[in-house]
């Protein structure tokens, strides 16, 4: 571990520390210094801002309590992106399969992004794709929207999930067999998965989950 | 579908009065006045529009605002059982029912009032609030961070400022609780979350503990 990094990880573990004891400033300066990280992750999974205020409330609050088991064993990030995936995975468990609504946003996307044609394509397309993986296993999903929408190597999906590597291979694997099944009858969800391409990782196993 | 490559799509931030509402909920979660998630629809204004409005207001310093921006009040405020409230002082003090208690607050200072089945609580997020409790058979609660001072029948103000919380007691008895430390105030006394063992005597200004010494 470099200089920095190592000073880095000192400065989490104090920070930590503090928000672990009560300190309510120093909880609100790790919920400043997370957040975004969380929501990143929180929206991967979950492929759209509803509902995620909540989880993102529920996360912080797992993170608060758990925070004195932070032995700085990895980044503080790593650590909260972790809770807020198992966050992820209970919330998509509890909740009833819906579609996801990404179109509220696509007119303001229009006029904003000078990229506005593609942009609006692939929210298009992530639509039909989360609607798809609202229907898969929830951890073969965490999984596929981790490595394949975010880019995540596996080895970091694997870490997040708390599995092993072959198993979050398997997921992945899956995942994207289970889609390419649903995307028989659906030529855009087709195109788009074969648009994400190959996930960041190999995932040319497809031996079971350990 | 466009031969181009689409990619992911980009992830939709949360704007700056979602994630303040993220963070008030989550506090109040954190100091335990409220068990449930809570959303901002679950605190009810009279007007939904008005309350990313007030919020974003709080941290401008309420520098345009006229008097005061009120949730779910108008005329004369008041607040029912079972019903939770966020009240936000502007530029100038204002005095708000809370049951059969009063309560005023000072400029720039905002307070949660939550009935709660019964046991009102009031959640200081800022500010100064002046509470005015009539004889009552339950607790009204006040909290200000870490701190917690309840009454049956007094007239207090407390006072927070970050992580620091102060009560001054004009009448009755309160009782503080914070980080372990259980104290009892009673008029004329005050006591500050900086020096959490000590209560001072309002006139003249000298320590309880030390007199007795």
């Amino acid at each position: 571990m470099g200089t920095t990094a190592f000073a880095a990880r000192g400065q989490d573990l104090a920070l930590a520390q503090r928000a672990a004891e009560g300190d309510r400033a120093a909880q609100r300066e790790l919920f400043h210094a997370q957040k975004k990280s969380v929501h990143h992750t929180l929206y991967r999974i979950l492929g759209a801002n509803r509902d995620i205020e909540d989880l993102i409330q529920d996360a912080f609050l797992e993170i608060f309590r758990a925070l004195h088991s932070f032995r700085g064993d990895s980044s503080l990030t790593r650590w909260c992106q972790t809770i807020a995936t198992r966050a992820a995975y209970l919330s998509i468990e509890r909740r009833k399969p819906a579609a996801v609504d990404l179109e509220v946003v696509e007119n303001e996307i229009v006029d904003r992004d000078p990229d506005a044609h593609r942009v609006t394509l692939a929210r298009q397309a992530a639509k039909r794709l989360y609607a798809a993986l609202d229907k898969i296993d929830p951890k073969m999903r965490i999984a596929f929207a981790l490595n394949v929408i975010d880019g995540l190597p596996l080895a970091e999906v694997a870490e997040l999930t708390e599995s092993s590597l072959v198993a979050t291979k398997t997921r992945v694997w899956r995942a994207r067999r289970e889609l390419m099944k649903r995307a028989q009858k659906d030529p855009v969800l087709a195109s788009y998965l074969a648009d994400l391409g190959t996930p960041a990782g190999d995932v040319g196993v497809a031996g079971g989950e350990s | 579908m466009s031969p181009e490559r689409l990619g992911p799509p980009p992830v939709d931030e949360l704007s700056d009065v979602g994630w303040a509402r993220v963070e008030r909920n989550l506090f109040s979660r954190v100091e335990g006045t409220v068990t449930n998630a809570v959303a901002a629809r679950d605190i009810k204004p009279s007007s939904s529009s008005r309350s990313n409005w007030v919020w974003l207001a709080v941290p401008a310093a309420a520098a345009a605002a006229f008097g005061l921006a009120f949730f779910s009040m108008n005329g004369s405020p008041s607040q029912g059982d079972g019903e939770r409230s966020r009240v936000v002082a502007g530029s100038s003090p204002s005095t708000v029912s809370f049951g059969d208690s009063h309560v005023t607050l000072e400029a720039n200072t905002a307070v949660i009032l939550d009935h709660d089945g019964g046991k009102p609580t009031a959640v200081l997020e800022d500010g100064t609030a002046k509470f005015a409790v009539a004889p009552r058979a339950n607790h009204l609660t006040v909290l200000a961070g870490d701190t917690s001072a309840r009454t049956l029948n007094a007239t207090f103000s407390v006072t927070r400022s970050g992580e620091r919380a102060d009560v001054a007691v004009t009448a009755g008895n309160v009782e503080i609780r914070f980080r372990g430390h259980d104290v009892k105030l009673a008029a004329n006394q005050t006591w500050s979350s900086e020096r959490p063992s000590d209560v001072v005597d309002a006139k003249p200004e000298t320590k309880i503990d030390a007199k007795k010494r």
